[in-house]
């Protein structure tokens, strides 16, 4: 139950941390400073989230790896045991 | 190192896709045949999805991620890695708006196939030259973010070549950029694979570089 509840508060921290440094509109992402060198992209993306949007996304995917690497960690370590 | 949806030309977008098709699939392949490695795949996915959602602060004001290749390159093996790199960037175009479909196969070739195999080719070579394993991992990790990025400033200097310099000084010109960013950003993340790697197999007992490399050695 504790471990569970590790995991939980890691998944927790990672996905806010990745929110809140997507949320950071001041600084300017490298990919993004190289696209403004470009000539106008040929396609537009038929969704382009918001940037609040983007930045829960984040979050999100930032939990997701960290549950799947708790889940894959203990695991291997059960399988170890 | 994700090329935004229509940046590419689409006769590269197709090239690039068909470059990265087989490389998919060999990791697709490897993945339904080392089932019994589920937990080994999910952790080294893992750590590819949760490195590539932070936008770590870097110098002059920039932001950008780390690419979280090393770990899953070295726990599973580089074949594996454009599968797990397809499921990333497939959730990030379709979820965050990060990437694009039409340009999924060349940020397939950056994120899976080139930092992976760059991060494979010099860790085998550190270790192989008698370099401390903590040492090679690092210089491995480094040398595997970048060429990521690398890679895509070649990707992107072929399909728009500057004026005056061509491909060459379009590379030059899109891989400073990027160099600026992702060369702390790189230190970081070598630092950090050493770490993650150390916990893992502290605790895992799965020494680094996986059950391939480990019986080959």
């Amino acid at each position: 139950m504790k471990r569970m509840g590790a995991a939980g508060l890691s998944c927790l921290l990672v996905a806010g941390a990745a929110w809140y440094m997507a949320s950071n509109q001041e600084r300017i992402d490298a990919d993004e400073r190289v696209s403004a060198m470009l000539p106008p992209p040929e396609l537009r993306a038929a969704w382009e989230p918001e940037q609040p949007v983007q930045a829960i996304s984040f979050g999100c995917q930032a939990a997701l790896g960290v549950a799947l690497l708790w889940f894959g960690a203990r695991g291997i370590r059960s399988r170890r045991g | 190192m994700h090329i935004s949806e229509g940046f590419l030309p689409l006769t590269h977008a197709a090239a690039w896709a068909a470059i990265a098709a087989p490389f998919a699939g060999g990791g697709i392949a490897r993945l339904s045949s080392r089932r019994d490695d589920r937990f080994l795949v999910a952790a080294s996915a893992g750590y590819l999805f949760a490195l590539t959602a932070l936008k770590l602060p870097s110098v002059a004001g920039s932001s950008s991620h780390p690419t979280g290749v090393a770990v899953g390159t070295l726990l599973a093996g580089p074949v594996l890695m454009p599968a797990l790199a397809l499921v990333v960037l497939l959730f990030q175009a379709l979820l965050t708006g990060h990437g694009g479909l039409t340009t999924l196969g060349a940020n397939l070739m950056s994120l899976g196939v080139v930092g992976p195999w760059i991060t494979w080719g010099l860790w085998r070579i550190a270790v192989r030259a008698g370099a401390q394993p903590k040492v090679a991992v690092m210089l491995a990790a480094f040398a595997g973010s970048l060429a990521t990025y690398a890679c895509t400033a070649a990707q992107l200097a072929l399909a728009h070549p500057d004026a005056t310099g061509g491909v060459g000084g379009a590379f030059v010109k899109f891989g400073a950029v990027f160099a600026v960013t992702q060369v702390p950003i790189s230190v970081v993340e070598a630092v950090f694979s050493v770490t993650v790697l150390g916990v893992f197999e502290r605790a895992s007992g799965w020494a680094a570089a996986g059950r391939e490399a480990w019986v080959r050695r």
